[in-house]
């Protein structure tokens, strides 16, 4: 048995596909896995959240990609918790990360991996691997089509091995993950295309409207 | 000029006579940044400005102005510091949204066409080997994402160092 505490670095909170691929991971998870999840907002504010954190057997850092590492708030967080665990005991704890972009690669979340991977260091947690999800808001926009389903078999992959690494105390070595649904990329790229359009009709723009060079 | 940079008061006092006139300085200084929420309203409803109201809300205008976008940044785990970020975060609007593929990957199409540099020089007196090369790959990566081709990355102990690269660019 091990608990997991979960680190939700979306800036849209539940709105976001970091919300939505946490809770695919705690459907996976054994029942005797206890989880609990924080918003970064609320862990910034509160030392015994922060002190919480140390009592679990594992983390894992959940975070959307922004250009192409962290958010500025995921920053401010990490760099709040590695001033407070400064000078403090503790175990070494199991870390994790799970990454998403919009983008179809997986590839493309590499870079914040490896930042989550040296932070890990600067706090002397026990790295065991990222996951970098690809087409992030694909996944969670086709939510009928389960995680199974053979176009996102890859990612759910990823997430079973996230969950044999996290039920078991194991300390091989885990390669991190770089992966994302089955989708050709001109498909993707078109029907994204057109994604955008059908948005700036929903906020009563012209697609042309988009293009504007106003500087 | 544009920089953007996390320096101390007594650091950036050594840096900013160096620039050319005209040149402008975002820093800590100015305070009243606001976290990017990540709502596209960038694109999609003031496409080409941020929504949110600040110091900060017109960063492409800037970013264009100025031709060369100069980054100064103490290096975090291979990163930039969380302020420095956010101000990156809040220029999404000189992109569009729409994709296109760059060296097989895709990517968001530049919504300007004016030819840009961009320097980033990060400084850390215990920056480690991993680091460093993340810090790299990343200002790499970003270069692609913003659309700016040309651009120069520096790794930095001393904030001294910078002077130099300053006056020779």
């Amino acid at each position: 048995m091990s608990d997991l505490c979960i680190i939700n670095g979306s800036p849209r909170k539940g709105r976001g596909t970091s919300s939505y691929l946490i809770n695919e991971l705690i459907k996976l998870l054994d029942d005797d896995v206890k989880t609990k999840e924080h918003y970064i907002s609320n862990l910034v504010q509160d030392e015994n959240l922060l002190n919480e954190i140390l009592s679990f057997d594992k983390v894992i850092f959940v975070s959307p990609l922004y250009a192409d590492c962290l958010p500025s708030t995921m920053l401010e967080f990490m760099a709040t918790f590695e001033d407070f665990v400064k000078g403090k005991n503790y175990i070494s704890i199991d870390m994790y990360c799970l990454v998403n972009c919009g983008f179809l690669e997986g590839t493309q979340n590499k870079t914040a991996i490896n930042i989550f991977e040296n932070y890990c260091k600067r706090i002397n947690f026990n790295w065991r691997f990222g996951v970098g999800i690809g087409g992030g808001e694909f996944i969670k926009r086709s939510k009928n089509m389960p995680l199974n389903s053979p176009m996102k078999k890859h990612v759910y992959d990823s997430f079973l091995a996230l969950k044999e690494d996290i039920e078991n105390n194991s300390n091989h070595h885990v390669d991190n993950i770089l992966t994302n649904a089955k989708i050709p990329k001109f498909i993707f790229k078109l029907a994204g295309n057109a994604g955008w359009k059908h948005m700036a009709k929903e906020n009563n723009m012209k697609p042309n409207e988009l293009y504007k060079k106003i500087y | 000029m544009l920089l953007i940079h996390d320096l101390n008061v007594k650091d950036s006092k050594k840096i900013t006579p160096l620039l050319p006139p005209n040149s402008k300085i975002l820093s800590k200084e100015i305070n009243n940044i606001k976290g990017c929420v990540g709502c596209f309203n960038c694109w999609f409803k003031t496409p080409g400005r941020c929504i949110i109201d600040d110091s900060y809300t017109e960063m492409p205008k800037y970013i264009l102005e100025g031709g060369t976008f100069v980054i100064i940044t103490e290096i975090k785990y291979g990163c930039y510091t969380s302020y420095v970020k956010n101000v990156i975060d809040r220029s999404l609007g000189i992109l569009l949204p729409f994709f296109q593929t760059v060296n097989g990957e895709l990517h968001h199409t530049p919504r300007y066409d004016k030819p840009l540099k961009f320097i980033v020089i990060g400084y850390s007196e215990d920056v480690t080997a991993d680091e460093e090369e993340t810090f790299k790959e990343l200002i790499h990566c970003n270069a692609v994402n913003l659309c700016i081709p040309d651009h120069k990355v520096y790794v930095i102990k001393c904030i001294s160092e910078a002077k130099t690269i300053l006056e020779n660019l």
